[in-house]
């Protein structure tokens, strides 16, 4: 249900997002410690995450690096001189009871992001800024009765954080934005994408407003960690937010926070007063002063992204937009399309991608895997799906054997699709000489439909079809049998 | 502006006490009793006088290296996952730690 | 057997360094290990209130034998795996994080903190150059202070006494006065301060010894506690110009692990005869606040008469300048502390009793639930685990820095840094000159330690002299020159050399030095 149907039509729903996105260098932003996901608490600190007297901060480049290549991909200007500044706040997660972060000058200004809906056209959401940030550390509450565990591994990892212009009108497009800024990080590896494991965190700042009314009060709504709880949270919170103003109330600008279990959102217990965070220069941290050749050098190492391979999808497979949206939402994904187009013989492209985005994609929900993961546990790679797809395409099997013999290939990753096709018993009577006996079985058996559609009720035609293939359990190939049936009973 | 020494009093012990909790540090009442009569007469002179001097021009100076001849490039360092301490050294001066954890009081969200 | 009329350890670094290495056979020659034994043994006298100079903090006794061990046999061999500093003892402010050797920062909020690591000039004067650090000394709380009286750990005293008033106990100047009473006592031949504001310079001059700052960055800081980054320097106290330069060759240099250090370092010195030495007098309205320049002045000049060498010094009169140039002096005070304390109020936001230091109430037993939140606990343990004065700063720096002073204050502070830096470069490029000199503060000498200072905002002008040129950044020394006759107490001069200058310093503080010694 979109946000669109919660209000009524005069009314809409204003959304920013601020998204999160963990750099995916070796090492974190301002340390040599680990930054990749740990499990183990406190093992991938160093003394300058700990906070320890008299450690000092140390520039990571490859971070640097990945935050400017995100500017390119972005349409952003990068700055080329840009300042790292102290956000003070006292918190067990936050050691050096401040966070460096960039405030005045930030590495990136403008930018966009180009979304497109199912069935609209694309169009381009602005950002206002990008900039990098420490990540915090762990909090845990109540593991120990009375107390919160501190685990700092996290402490001290690059961020991107991308704050876009209130330019969303509804969960969709919000959902959209997340996605395609996500597969943008993702295909120039500035960014795992995995919002599961927390790589990627989005703040919703959202509010309700007739249309063409000025904006009305915010609420931030913070870390969301799934496209699902973020198209839930707004569309909660513009429910709320217009049954209050209906009622003659008013909004109260504050931060909440989405309860996934109820799917609604509710205020912090905890009233905080208007932080006030000190912002200053960090004099341990010479300001960042980059070259225009340097930063340009790095626009010449950008990938593919995936508004070109969009174009590229749409242009060179015909495929309708929305659906070159869909993979290319993941480089892994397109890829395999790519591969799996130039092996399904007798398919078009348009019906790979269907097939991809439907069937195959149903195991990973079900599974509850990535795509690569599936491959490589089931053994599908594009060779062996594709001799699946080149069997449907070839008229060998039907696409209701297809879905089954799928599901064989999972359960025996070693038997290849016409083994297991002829296992089941699922191959294609497309044999006029196979399928003859079967008919003039059938019409022998129902003399008195024969005579119905002779008699002039041609609808009992597609009965006799339906008939045929039930008789041969989907096998038989619709075409032939539809040639057979008019000969016998025209003759 | 002349304030009455009674507003000025106010508004030393409300800022007072707005820096203890942004600075999360709680004064001894002597402390903070000074603090209220002394501080800000101090700090506002100083104030003061920085505001007298004629700087429009002058951008503010946020590192001395500026002035040298060649500052030089700042390095920055290279991306390996080279300093990860080992936990007990971490956790050896802690106060409280179990588990491989900090502890801390709990927190009420 | 040494000779016990002049201990082993009062000797001049340069001494030492030579009587380390000569042969087995020679009976002048210093054991690197009795050398040790004899220091450590000064030391003990020098740890606690009441106990000498009170200039110990900390002494790593068992760790400076073994490593005096290690250079007596190096020493012994011979050849080149003998370093530079092999087998000298040192001493450090507790400012500077020793590995395996607790590090309190004058504080009770570190009191129990063994650092993991060391600092990156104890490194190098180690590991690289040999010398043996002996252990830590006191000092203001976080280097915040001018006469070290402010240390959870008790006052420090100078060795030296008022001629005049020979009973009462001097201070021996702030922040870093253990290291200089240190010194100053003879105890070790050198010794690391910080310096932020004058820190080195002051209690060199209130002590008798040479102290020195370098330029801004220099030296490493990190390893080094964190006052005003900006601002914060190591320095080094010895007991001549020659053993303060010895010390800092080894411990400066570039460490990619501060961004703040510098990798790129250039000196043109002058011949002596060419070097321009230049007061610059401040602005007539700060005469009135210091009656004592004049007759400084008056003093040196009368001193200076005669001394072949150097050109005369030339007085920039601040009155008669170019308009265009700021006096350097002028607002220089009340920029520095309001830069300083709102790099400190944040650089001391670390300090909050999770993860090291000092906690409240922990003595009470983690396993019982306890009553404070996680914000009362942060607060209560700085409020128990940090001293007035730092309390005093942490609280004044988190006003400039809040939203509806910050602009006004800490950015108009910086502005006025440049114009300080301006005013410098203007007097070293268009005025020529080489060499600024003046005072070292002004009072002038050591003043007793019964005066608490530390609730009167005149504590604050302590650092007159010494602020202007530590916000420009510039290398700067503190030279005692001869004694007053009356009260036997030392009188000292700054000098100021432009950036990485510090050759062309040492050089004219030395010849300095000799001429007031009388041996020209």
């Amino acid at each position: 249900m979109s946000s669109k149907q919660i209000l009524p039509n005069d009314w809409e729903v204003v959304i920013g997002l601020e998204v999160h996105a963990q750099l995916s260098s070796s090492s974190k932003l301002f340390s040599g410690a680990t930054s990749k996901f740990g499990l183990s608490p406190n093992e991938q600190v160093s003394f300058i995450d700990s906070a320890m007297p008299g450690m000092l901060p140390f520039v990571n480049r490859v971070c640097v690096d990945l935050a400017i290549m995100s500017a390119h991909a972005l349409c952003g200007s990068v700055s080329l001189h840009s300042v790292f500044e102290r956000k003070h706040y006292f918190y067990a997660d936050l050691p050096q009871g401040y966070q460096i972060s960039q405030l005045k000058e930030p590495l990136m200004r403008g930018g966009k992001v180009s979304i497109a809906l199912e069935g609209e056209s694309s169009r381009d959401i602005s950002i206002e800024r990008m900039h990098m940030e420490q990540d915090a550390g762990k909090s845990l509450h109540g593991m120990i009765a009375g107390r919160t565990c501190v685990d700092l591994n996290r402490s001290g990892v690059g961020l991107l954080e991308i704050v876009s212009q209130p330019e969303l009108r509804s969960s969709e497009e919000a959902s959209a934005y997340v996605s395609k800024l996500r597969s943008i990080l993702m295909s120039i590896g500035a960014c795992d994408g995995n919002m599961q494991d927390g790589s990627l965190r989005v703040d919703a700042n959202v509010s309700v407003r007739r249309a063409s009314a000025p904006l009305g009060t915010r609420c931030e709504i913070k870390n969301l960690n799934s496209l699902r709880f973020l198209r839930q949270a707004i569309s909660y919170e513009a429910r709320r937010q217009h049954e209050i103003i209906c009622g003659g109330g008013e909004i109260e600008q504050e931060t909440r926070l989405f309860d996934s279990v109820k799917g609604i959102t509710r205020g912090m217990r905890s009233k905080e007063e208007a932080h006030d965070y000190r912002y200053f220069p960090d004099p341990d941290i010479p300001p960042l002063s980059l070259s225009e050749s340097y930063v340009e050098g790095l626009r010449a190492k950008l990938p593919e992204l995936p508004d070109a391979r969009i174009s590229r999808l749409v242009s060179s497979y015909a495929l309708p937009a929305y659906t070159a949206g869909l993979l290319s939402e993941d480089k892994y994904l397109s890829d395999y399309f790519e591969e799996l187009a130039s092996k399904a013989e007798g398919l078009s492209s348009k019906d790979v991608a269907n097939w991809l985005l439907v069937e195959l994609s149903f195991y990973l929900r079900e599974r509850d895997v990535s795509l690569s993961a599936l491959v490589s546990e089931y053994n599908l790679g594009s060779a062996r799906t594709g001799e699946l797809l080149s069997l449907i395409g070839n008229g060998k099997i039907s696409a209701r054997a297809g879905k089954e013999v799928l599901a064989q290939m999972l359960e025996q990753p070693d038997t290849s699709p016409a083994s297991l096709v002829a296992e089941l018993g699922l191959e294609r009577l497309g044999d006029r000489a196979d399928l003859l006996p079967i008919l003039e079985g059938l019409l022998r058996d129902n003399e008195s439909q024969v005579a119905s559609y002779r008699s002039g009720k041609s609808a009992v035609f597609g009965w006799f079809v339906g008939q045929a293939m039930s008789l041969t359990k989907g096998r038989a190939d619709p075409k032939i049998v539809g040639e057979l049936l008019r000969e016998l009973l025209s003759g | 502006m002349n304030e009455s020494s009674e507003d000025k009093k106010k508004l030393a012990v409300a800022s007072i006490a707005r820096l203890e909790q942004l600075s999360c540090l709680r004064l001894s009442d002597d402390l903070r009793a000074e603090m209220e009569g002394k501080t800000f007469d101090l700090v506002a002179d100083w104030f003061a006088k920085i505001k007298e001097l004629d700087t429009k021009e002058a951008e503010p100076l946020v590192n001395t290296r500026e002035f040298h001849k060649d500052g030089g490039e700042v390095a920055l360092r290279k991306d390996e996952a080279c300093a990860d301490a080992k936990r007990e050294e971490l956790l050896a001066n802690a106060p409280a730690s179990e588990g491989g954890f900090f502890i801390v009081p709990q927190v009420v969200e | 057997m040494p000779d016990v009329s002049k201990p082993d350890n009062k000797l001049s670094l340069v001494e030492m360094y030579e009587r380390l290495r000569l042969e087995k056979s020679d009976s002048r020659r210093l054991d690197a290990c009795e050398l040790m034994e004899r220091t450590l043994e000064d030391a003990r006298g020098h740890i606690g209130a009441g106990n000498g100079t009170n200039s110990f903090i900390t002494l790593d006794e068992a760790g400076a034998r073994k490593k005096a061990e290690a250079s007596s046999k190096r020493l012994l061999e011979g050849g080149d795996r003998v370093r530079v500093l092999e087998g000298i003892p040192l001493a450090y402010k507790d400012m500077f994080c020793t590995k395996g050797v607790r590090t309190t920062a004058g504080s009770r909020m570190l009191d129990n903190f063994i650092p993991p690591y060391s600092a990156h000039v104890v490194e190098l004067l180690e590991e690289d150059a040999g010398a043996i650090g002996i252990g830590k000394c006191n000092q203001d709380e976080f280097a915040m202070g001018s006469y070290s009286n402010s240390s959870y750990y008790g006052a420090v005293v100078n060795p030296l006494r008022n001629n005049q008033k020979s009973d009462e106990q001097l201070s021996a100047g702030g922040s870093s006065g253990g290291s200089a009473a240190a010194v100053a006592a003879g105890i070790v031949p050198a010794a690391l301060g910080t310096d932020t504001g004058g820190s080195v310079r002051q209690p060199a001059a209130f002590t008798g010894c040479v102290g020195v700052k370098p330029t801004y960055g220099l030296c490493s800081r990190f390893g080094m506690i964190s006052y005003a980054s900006s601002l914060d320097q190591a320095g080094v106290f010895a007991r001549s110009v020659k053993d303060a330069a010895m010390v800092l060759y080894e411990m400066f240099g570039h460490d990619e692990r501060d961004m703040t250090s510098v990798s790129h370092i250039e000196t043109e010195g002058k011949t002596l005869d060419k070097v321009r030495l230049g007061i610059i007098t401040p602005g007539k309205e700060h005469h009135e606040f210091f009656p004592h320049l004049q007759s400084w002045l008056a003093r040196l000049n009368s001193r200076l008469e005669g001394f072949a060498g150097l050109s005369p010094i030339e007085i920039a009169d601040s009155d008669a300048r170019d308009s265009m140039l700021l006096d350097p002096y002028s607002g220089s005070l009340e920029a520095y502390y309001i830069i300083a304390m709102a790099e400190a109020s944040s650089n001391l936001a670390r300090y909050d009793g999770v993860r090291y230091g000092y906690r409240a109430a922990s003595s009470a037993g983690e396993s019982q639930a306890s009553s404070m939140s996680l914000q009362e606990m942060i607060a209560f343990s700085r409020g128990e685990g940090f001293g007035s004065e730092v309390q005093r700063r942490i609280i004044m720096g988190t006003h400039v820095l809040s939203s509806g002073y910050y602009e006004d204050t800490y950015r108009q502070a910086q502005r006025v840094r440049r114009l300080i830096c301006e005013s410098y470069r203007l007097l070293f490029a268009r005025y020529k000159f080489d060499i600024l000199i003046s005072p070292v503060s002004p009072d002038n000498q050591a003043s007793a330690l019964s005066m608490d200072l530390s609730h009167d905002p005149l504590q604050y002008f302590q650092d007159f002299y010494t602020v202007p040129p530590s916000l420009a950044g510039l290398p700067c020394l503190s030279l005692p020159l001869c004694k007053d006759d009356d009260t036997g107490l030392p009188f000292a001069v700054q000098l100021i050399g432009n950036y990485f200058q510090e050759d062309q310093l040492f050089d004219v503080a030395y010849h300095l030095e000799r001429h007031f010694s009388g041996a020209s």
